[in-house]
């Protein structure tokens, strides 16, 4: 029942790169990509240009902030990092996350 | 706080487009190349490995559109796009961008330019801070006049009142300056309280203005200059500080200079302290010669400080009877008192003019628009059917008429700086005070950006209704031809040139008006506006000329002294200049059998030397001008003019008839003093804007006021004639200044500038506005045969004579005329009910006004068709058949 290309689930994206640049800032583009793709163990089928976007709209809301710099294989890339308020909305959006998520949980359990 | 955040970086996009797309590009470009490094590190061929990369990143493409969509703001983005895609539609349509933007232009610059005047004189306001705050406080007797204030009443308001931060009060008067090595000058004073300046926040621009301890009795007597005096008299030397000049004999130390615009309500050439002030009783009531007003404490309201004044003079009315039994208060914001009010009729009427001729030009617009439209209905259907809906197509529409109207409004503000100019050049030098300032500013430019809006609404917005509802598939099939919309068009430009043509017939039958109210020229106008003839007031102060025999004594020294210089033909002293007033007085006759005194009419009564009429160039109708002076038994002379003489001697001859003269507020009733008529005068305008009246002369000796006009007639250049005058009066008195010197033509130029302003304003107005619609006419006409040039050819060829044409043309043209015609009438009387102009006797809606305009109509309509009509009849029928 899981197919190994699911897609993105709809709203999730911005809160999976913001994680990831919890974990990991400053990061260019390519390597936010790469890093959800690991993480996602193949489980997701990322079309890795969509996370521009998505950074766009994190940056418009002042949650990430970007600078260019040198990437560890010399080349000039854009970084990106996450800021106090994007933490704070981080956390936020991971509670709500979770809660979501339990929430679903418990209805398809008392269906079965 | 986070939607601010995303607008003010989408705005931010807008203006750094170029510069974030380029970041975009670099950095997707950054990403493919490490997503190659990787398939290349992961064993791929590097053309492989470039394929791989961009399966995983996905379409480049897809991913800027969707990056562009959150960017910016796609709306202002859209609007943007429209507008260029509009400036580069204009550009190629040259002729009709130039047409319709000078007609914009026109119509926006001019009511414009009449919203510069209307602010100028209602809204601006004094400029000092916070005028808002500022009361004018004064009184008003039963006859609801401006009754002042008295020092008394003024310092007991200024104890009983607690909504004031502080009151000030000031009078006016003329004095002379001297005693500075320079001829002695007349010039006006303001005596204001020591603390004026600080209420009103007036700020000096040398030295320092009045302060509340100049105004002790007792204190050296000081003096500020208004700036315009400083420069003409001083050279605008800054030394003149601390300098000591005679003010009216009394040595006075300048202690400041104050700007031109100084926000003092007073067009004063020096400021003294109120404590210095002629004839000001700290004892009586009466009379009140004080204006006052007082800045408000910041937490109380306008209406409980006037409540408060209200009830302080009410108190006074009991408590002083005798003085403010029917005084009582009155409180206006200061710039109430100073300026006019923008819902009094004549200002309304005034605005409305300004906005007929702004709908007169959109109109005009609209119907090139919806021509204009009509041609583009092919590319209209067009790009419907690829898919534009009808707001895309409106929108396109409607930016192209905002950057039109954007060129009429700037074309405006240039029309309108032209139109303040002229109007400002035509008004004499001084002829209104600092405070009605036509200069541009803010919000002036915001009225001709909203003008400007309006003007879209009516020309883009309701044309581009119609234009973009094409019915494709007809329009497609039609070849492009005008096809179903161009009946529905039609009746829309009908709509807007009848619409234009009711405006325009307002105007006219306003103009018709004014032409049929203009006087009949009499023959003393031309003969008194002369170059000949030198005037100059000279006032006699009450200190040293106390009785009416020292100043008579005066004045017949003055003119035996000028008589005697050669060169100068004839002089004379009147109480009036022709145009500059005079006093009304009641005419009694004797043997009239009417005794009542209230009952007796109202004349006009001026007292004049001997020797008047001779000197202004006038010869009498009949007897003889008052002869010598001191001559016994002149003083019981009088002349009459001509008017009084048909208006009350209409059977007999005036000559040796008796009447008297009495003053219109008489309270105690004197025994009449009886004239016998010794001649008749022609009548002359004593006032600009009316008709003569009946009017009395009685000789100067027998009243002498101490402020009189001497006249001279000579052969000599009037620059030597004001020299022979300023000499003898300085001879007879050092003291003495001769002001206010001018020719009669100048003075007949400076009293007709009014009506002369008023009367070109709305014949320019009235002119554009016919010549707007006449423009409109013949553009619709010679659409009209555009259009129609394939019926035309196929009429022409089965025969139709060349006058069915013609009148074919006509018949739409004058079609268009009734409608609006009809509109108009129903405009101008709809004009006349809300702003009736005090003129009975003459309205705009009388037939003979109306046959006025409906003929100007009727021939301007023919000449606009001309055009179209000829070009109509001379169609090859051959060509115009084949003509799509």
């Amino acid at each position: 029942m899981s197919p190994p290309d699911a897609e993105v689930p709809y709203g999730t994206l911005d809160l999976m790169v913001l994680k990831t640049l919890a974990v990991l800032s400053p990061l260019h583009g390519y390597g936010i990509a790469r890093r959800i793709e690991q993480v996602a163990q193949g489980g997701l089928a990322l079309n890795q240009g969509t996370i521009y976007p998505a950074l766009l709209r994190l940056e418009q809301r002042g949650w990430v902030r970007s600078a260019w710099g040198t990437s560890e294989n010399n080349r000039r890339a854009r970084f990106y990092s996450i800021t106090a308020p994007g933490r704070r909305q981080l956390q936020a959006e991971a509670a709500l996350w979770g809660r979501t998520v339990s929430l679903v949980n418990r209805l398809l359990e008392d269906e079965s | 706080m986070t939607a601010v955040r995303v607008l003010v970086s989408r705005l931010l996009d807008l203006v750094l487009r170029r510069r974030r797309d380029e970041r975009l590009s670099e950095e997707l470009q950054a990403h493919l190349d490490m997503l190659t490094d990787e398939c290349v590190a992961a064993g791929m061929s590097e053309a492989e490995a470039r394929l791989a990369a961009r399966r995983r990143f996905g379409v480049v493409d897809n991913v800027k559109a969707d990056y562009r969509k959150q960017r910016g703001l796609p709306l202002v983005d859209g609007l943007w796009n429209d507008a260029r895609f509009g400036v580069r539609l204009l550009r190629r349509d040259r002729a009709f961008t130039v047409a319709a933007a000078f007609v914009l232009a026109v119509g926006i610059g001019v009511n414009n330019m009449l919203f510069t005047i209307l602010y100028a004189h209602t809204l601006r306001g004094l400029p000092i801070p916070a005028a808002e705050r500022v009361l004018y406080l004064t009184t008003i007797d039963e006859k609801t006049r401006d009754g002042g204030i008295s020092l008394v009443e003024f310092e007991e308001l200024k104890r009983a009142t607690r909504s004031f931060e502080g009151m000030a009060a000031f009078t006016s008067e003329a004095v002379v300056i001297a005693g500075d090595g320079r001829t002695p000058e007349r010039v006006e004073a303001n005596y204001a309280s020591g603390n004026a300046f600080g209420v009103l926040g007036v700020q000096s621009l040398l030295g320092r203005g009045l302060e509340p301890e100049d105004d002790q009795p007792g204190r050296p007597a000081v003096g500020i200059l208004g700036r315009g005096v400083w420069q003409s008299r001083y050279g605008a030397d800054p030394g003149v500080l601390g300098r000591q000049i005679l003010v009216n004999g009394a040595p006075t130390t300048v202690i400041g200079v104050v700007r031109d615009r100084s926000g003092f309500p007073s067009t004063a050439a020096i400021w003294l302290p109120l404590a210095y002030a002629p004839d000001l009783s700290a004892q009586r009531r009466e009379p009140r010669t004080l204006s006052a007003f007082g800045r408000l404490h910041d937490d109380i309201p306008l209406q409980s400080a006037a409540a408060e004044v209200d009830a302080f003079f009410t108190r006074l009315s009991i408590e002083h009877p005798q003085s403010n039994a029917h005084v009582r208060a009155k409180t206006v914001p200061i710039n109430e008192q100073y300026f006019g009010r923008v819902t009094e009729p004549a200002w309304l009427a005034f605005m409305t003019a300004g906005f007929l001729v702004v709908l007169i030009s959109a109109a005009n617009v609209a119907n090139l628009m919806l021509a204009r439209g009509l041609g583009r209905t092919r590319e209209i259907a067009i790009r419907t059917s690829l898919g534009a809906t009808r707001l895309r197509v409106f929108r396109q529409l409607l930016m192209e008429g905002v950057v039109l109207a954007g060129l009429g409004g700037l074309g405006g503000l240039g029309v309108a700086a032209v139109g303040v100019r002229l109007f400002r050049s035509a008004m004499p030098e001084n002829a209104l005070p600092y405070w009605f300032d036509y200069s541009l500013d803010l919000r002036i430019v915001a009225a001709l950006v909203s003008v400007s809006v309006l003007t879209v609404l009516i020309f883009a917005v309701l044309p581009a209704i119609q234009v973009s509802k094409p019915d494709v598939a007809h329009v497609l099939k039609a070849g492009g031809r005008g096809g179903v919309t161009a009946g529905t068009t039609r009746r829309w430009t009908t709509g807007f040139l009848a619409a234009e043509i009711a405006l325009a017939v307002v105007l006219l039958a306003g103009l018709s008006v004014n032409i049929r109210t203009v006087r009949a020229p009499l023959p003393s106008d031309k003969l008194i506006e002369t170059r000949a003839v030198v005037t100059g007031v000279v006032s006699l102060p009450a200190a040293t000329y106390r009785e009416p025999g020292e100043r008579a004594e005066f004045y017949r020294k003055l003119g035996k002294r000028l008589q005697a210089v050669p060169g100068i033909a004839s002089t004379s002293v009147a109480s009036a200049l022709p145009l500059s007033g005079g006093s009304e007085q009641r005419l009694e006759i004797v043997d009239h059998g009417d005794t009542d005194p209230a009952g007796a009419p109202l004349v006009e009564t001026l007292a004049v030397g001997p020797r008047y009429f001779e000197t202004l160039g006038l010869a009498m109708v009949r007897g003889r001008e008052f002869s010598g002076a001191g001559v016994n038994g002149s003083e019981s002379e009088a002349v009459v003019n001509e008017r009084l003489a048909q208006q009350f001697f209409v059977d007999r001859d005036p000559i040796g008839q008796r009447i008297a003269l009495v003053a219109v507020d008489n309270k105690t009733p004197t025994p009449p003093r009886w004239l016998t008529i010794i001649g008749v005068a022609p009548d002359v305008r004593q006032r600009a804007a009316r008709d003569p009246q009946a009017a009395a002369y009685v000789l100067y000796d027998s009243a002498p006021s101490p402020t009189a006009t001497v006249l001279i007639r000579g052969h000599q250049p009037p620059e030597r004639l004001t020299t022979s005058l300023r000499e003898q009066v300085q001879a007879l008195d050092p003291s003495l200044a001769v002001y206010r010197v001018r020719t009669m033509r100048d003075v007949v130029r400076d009293a007709g500038w009014l009506n002369r302003i008023s009367a070109a304003l709305f014949l320019t107005l009235t002119a554009i506005s016919v010549g707007l619609s006449v423009v409109g006419v013949y553009a619709v006409a010679a659409h009209g045969v555009t259009r129609q040039t394939h019926e035309i050819g196929v009429r022409l060829a089965l025969g139709a004579p060349a006058s069915f044409v013609v009148r074919m043309i006509l018949r739409t043209a004058f079609l268009q005329l009734t409608i609006g015609f009809l509109a108009g009438i129903g405009c101008t009387v709809l004009w006349e009910h809300l702003f009736s102009s005090g003129q009975p006797d003459v309205r705009a809606t009388d037939p003979r006004s109306l046959a006025m305009v409906a003929a100007t109509l009727v021939l301007f309509t023919c000449i606009a068709c001309a055009l179209p009509a000829t070009r109509a009849t001379r169609l090859d029928p051959l060509v115009a058949i084949r003509h799509e």
